[in-house]
Formats: C-alpha cells, structure tokens, sequence
C-alpha cells in the first residue's frame, strides 16, 4: 500500500491507489464537453482540460462521485479504490 | 468459500453497524465488513445525530459514545450580501438527558458504532472492498450467497446486507437500484475548524458544554437550491455548504465557490474568525425520495442506509439506523426460519413501510419534481425578509401610517408566488436547517 499523505491544496489524508480507480471511456469526448462540470463539481480538482485533453490527477480524489454523476455523456468510469486506501477521514 | 457467515454486512457506518449490532446481538453469526481502514474513514455528514433514534439502538447512548455537543441552539439565517435575518430557539432542556441532538465526528462516532457490533459478536474486518456478489441458482431463481473481495477472496453468506452507502455499486450491480440522476443528488463540501471551547461559547452564546447548528439560506449559495450549516463540535465547528449537483453545474457555481463565498459572507467570518482548518470533506446526499429507492430485498439479499435512499428531508444518519436495525433483525428472523429466500426477506420492505420515516417519504415523493419546476423559493423569501427587516429597523422621520405603507410596497414588490411561504417550510424541513 502507497503511503497517507495530504494534499497540498486541501486539509485532507489521501492514500493514492497505486493505479487509477478512474478513467475516461472516451478520451475524446471531453473536447465538444461544454463547460466540463465535473471539473466544476469536483471538491479537490482531479479535473482539468490541458491543451484539448482532459487531465486526472485521480491521487487527488476524495470519493464523493459527483463526477461521473454530473458528466453529460457518462463518460467517468468510476470505482471504488482498493480497501485502506484512498481518503481516510480523521474527524 | 473460505469462510462462511450466517450473514455479512457490507459497510460499517451506521445502517451497517446497526445492522450487524441488531443481528449479532440475536445469536448471528455476522461478518462486518468495511473498506476504509477503520469504521467511519469514508464518511462525512451534517454534524448532528438524533438522540430518539439512536436509543433505539442504544439504550442511554450518550454515557459511553464520543459525543461532542448536545446542540440547544437552533437558528436559521436569512443571508443577503450585508445583511440577516435571524429565527431560532433556544432550549436548554434539550441539553439534559434523554437530549434531543447531538454534534459527533464521524470518524469517532462510526467507529464506536462499529465496536458495539464487535462487542455483541460480529468480526469485523478493516480495508475490505466488496467488488462482487457471488450467486447460486435456485431453480428459476439465483440467490446472493456470499461476496468477493478485492483481494479475490471469497466469502460466504446466507444473507448479506448492502449497507455500503450512498455511490451502491453493489446494489446497482444487483439490479436492485438504477442510477440516480444528477438532479436527485445534493453534493456537500465540509471543512472542519479547530476553536476553543471558551470562543465556541462566546460567539454562539452557549452555555459550558452545549451546542448550537446554525442553517443558513441565501445569497452566498449563488443561485443553487443549496444551504450552508455550522456545528459546533467541542473544540471545532463543522461547516458544510452545499445544493442540488444538476443546479451546480447550470449555475456554473461549485461546491469550492460556495464555501469560499460562504466563509467570507461579512456575518459569517466573525463566527469562524481564527479558526484553522483541520479537514476537509466531500460527499453527496440521494435526496431523490421514494422514486429513487431501490428494490430493497431479493433472494439471499437486504439493503439499508443510503444504499436504499432512506432519506427523509435533513434525516439521514438516523434514518439508516434504523432500517439497518430493521434489517439486522429479519436477517435473524430468517435464520430462525432457516429460509433466506425473497418471500421471508421481503418481511423487511413490510417493516420499513409501516415506520414513521417511509410514510413520509411516501408522501414527499412530489416535492423533488416541485422545486425542480419552482427553485427560487428560498431566495425570494430571504430578499423579502432581508429588505423589509432594513425597513422595518431603519430610524426615519415618517408617520406610522407611511412606514406601514413602506412596507405593504415592499412585499408586493416581490412578486412572492403564494406558495412561497410554503415552500420555504418545506425546503427548512428538507435541508439542514433545524
């Protein structure tokens, strides 16, 4: 198992799985995507559109499942990440 | 298989651990299982356990579990850009046994749940994800007869109970629940503060050892059907800020947005001032209702918490309490009838639906549909209020008879729909307000 850490941006213990809980099915799609919502809704910013590419920093995800619950064309494959890791809540 | 339970519950927050507690406590042999790496690692919400239905639970509750304030402060704000107003109550009874709410942290509070299970005789086992279940054929029928772990381990069951929280791929993997459209969904953001008792007292204006949950309406939440709250914890406040997930993205104002505007409302700052941030959360709520729930039994199979949308307006934590209780009990009622088929199992959908909270939900199954046609409610009401309150306390040199006047135009200005008074009641009723 990878090591808790915190985020830089946000006060909260993150084990990153060691690889991604989360991918687009299409990488494509996200480029005719208006307004990218998911990067929007996302409570610490896993997504970013980089040069016509959407990026995800999924190390970064706290689980809530608003992504993939608001993208327009179901395009977030989303699971949960191997038990013990991911956020791990202290209070 | 290698091990076999009479019954597995898959998730140890409080549908879970109630379940398994309730099951455990009859002589069933239970398996708990949780993939955060304690009870509670996963989970976040509002601030403020029931104390009616937690003794449900837990008879005297409150002697032995990690509570933080027993809340005798309720107030709601009306928010606009400078100004509030204010309506609340204060009662001090509710800070004397048997209490009415308290504030908890989930990470201590699940995991105590959780330990009750264990004390009762359930094995619990820490950073288990369940990624499958495992079936037999039954005839025409296939029946749930154990999961499958990450790790691929198999382990059997003769009735295994989802209690694994609102996201349910289990549940949906079962074909018991469809996906949840985005505008059933509110999505939250929480931040944890630390502040000294003493402050917490003094800006809240509490007595020693008492708490207070503050909801707030209005301007700082953008344009979404949304609310903010605080709760105050012993030495932190938990505030949580949040709306509908669909309203969020056509308003183009995130859950990061309204709790920065939140936190920087002229009114709120002061309550929070010094307070340094010592966690941050996320997490989303089916508000959807009864259309939203899912089938709640099948062969070999139970669903609780907020796998099965037992959600009733701001009730939630209870709420999955009990209808885990409910199901940790028919699972020992079918192991007394050595039958763990769907006919004994659906005894549970019987039981929930005869319980203060299913009726309710029965009967708000409109409301979703209502503010999704009319989601302005709440903020033509906090204007109203905000401008008439300036007029009403503004000093001037008119009669009595032209302030009334000043008044009456004020209101009719609005152009309040009838039905806005209403709404309002039942929005604070749906949203973490009281």
């Amino acid at each position: 198992m990878s090591e808790t850490r915190q985020l830089e941006e946000y006060a909260v213990l993150v084990v990153a799985p060691e690889k991604p809980h989360m991918y687009l099915k299409r990488k494509g799609a996200c480029r005719e995507c208006p307004g990218h919502p998911c990067a929007l809704v996302c409570p610490t910013e896993v997504f970013a559109m980089a040069e016509e590419t959407m990026t995800i920093e999924y190390e970064k995800c706290i689980e809530c499942g608003a992504c993939f619950y608001v993208c327009p064309k179901g395009n977030i494959q989303w699971e949960y990440p191997p038990g013990g890791e991911g956020v791990t809540y202290r209070y | 298989m290698d091990a076999h339970f009479d019954c597995i519950v898959v998730g140890a927050g409080p549908a879970g651990a109630a379940a398994a507690l309730t099951a455990a406590k009859d002589g069933v042999n239970v398996a708990l299982l949780e993939r955060g790496q304690f009870p509670g690692a996963k989970n976040m919400f509002g601030g403020a356990i029931y104390s009616e239905p937690t003794r449900e639970i837990i008879p005297a509750f409150w002697e032995e579990a990690p509570l933080e304030r027993p809340l005798v402060n309720a107030t709601v704000w009306f928010l606009e850009e400078d100004s509030a107003v204010m309506a609340g109550f204060c009662g001090l009874e509710f800070g004397q046994a048997p209490y009415n709410r308290f504030t908890v942290l989930r990470s201590k509070f699940d995991r105590w749940l959780a330990g009750k299970a264990v004390e009762a005789g359930a094995q619990l086992f820490t950073s288990a994800l369940v990624t499958e279940l495992v079936y037999q054929r039954r005839g025409l029928h296939r029946a749930v007869v154990g999961v499958k772990t990450a790790e691929g381990e198999q382990l059997g069951a003769k009735v295994v109970i989802l209690a694994e929280g609102m996201l349910a791929p289990l549940t949906e993997q079962a074909g018991l629940r469809q996906p949840i459209p985005a505008y059933a969904l509110a999505h939250y953001v929480q931040e944890v503060l630390a502040l000294d008792s003493e402050k917490i007292e003094d800006r809240f204006n509490l007595p020693p050892r008492m708490g207070a949950a503050y909801g707030f309406v209005g301007s700082p939440m953008g344009g979404v059907v949304g609310k903010a709250g605080i709760w105050t914890n012993k030495d932190s406040v938990s505030i949580t800020v949040g709306g509908y997930l669909d309203q969020m993205a056509d308003k183009r104002i995130g859950p990061r947005t309204m709790l920065a505007r939140f936190k920087q409302h002229p009114l709120v700052k002061k309550l929070l001032a010094g307070a340094q941030v010592l966690e941050y959360k996320a997490h989303m709520i089916p508000k959807g209702g009864y259309r939203f729930m899912p089938k709640l039994y099948a062969d070999g199979v139970l669903v609780a918490g907020d796998a099965a949308v037992t959600i009733s307006g701001q009730r939630g934590t209870d709420l999955a309490m009990l209808s885990g209780q409910a199901a940790g009990d028919v699972a020992a009622l079918a192991r007394a009838k050595e039958d763990y088929s769907a006919k004994t199992l659906a005894i549970y959908e019987h039981r929930l639906s005869n319980t203060f909270f299913m009726k309710d939900i029965k009967q708000q199954r409109q409301r979703l549909e209502y503010y999704r046609k009319n989601p302005a409610p709440d903020y033509l009401v906090s204007d109203l209020l905000n401008k008439l309150a300036y007029e009403f306390f503004k000093v001037d040199m008119t009669t009595h008879q032209e302030k009334l006047a000043k008044l009456k135009a004020i209101f009719w200005q609005e152009q309040l729909p009838w039905t806005s008074i209403s709404d309002l009641y039942a929005g604070m009723q749906d949203w973490k307000v009281f």
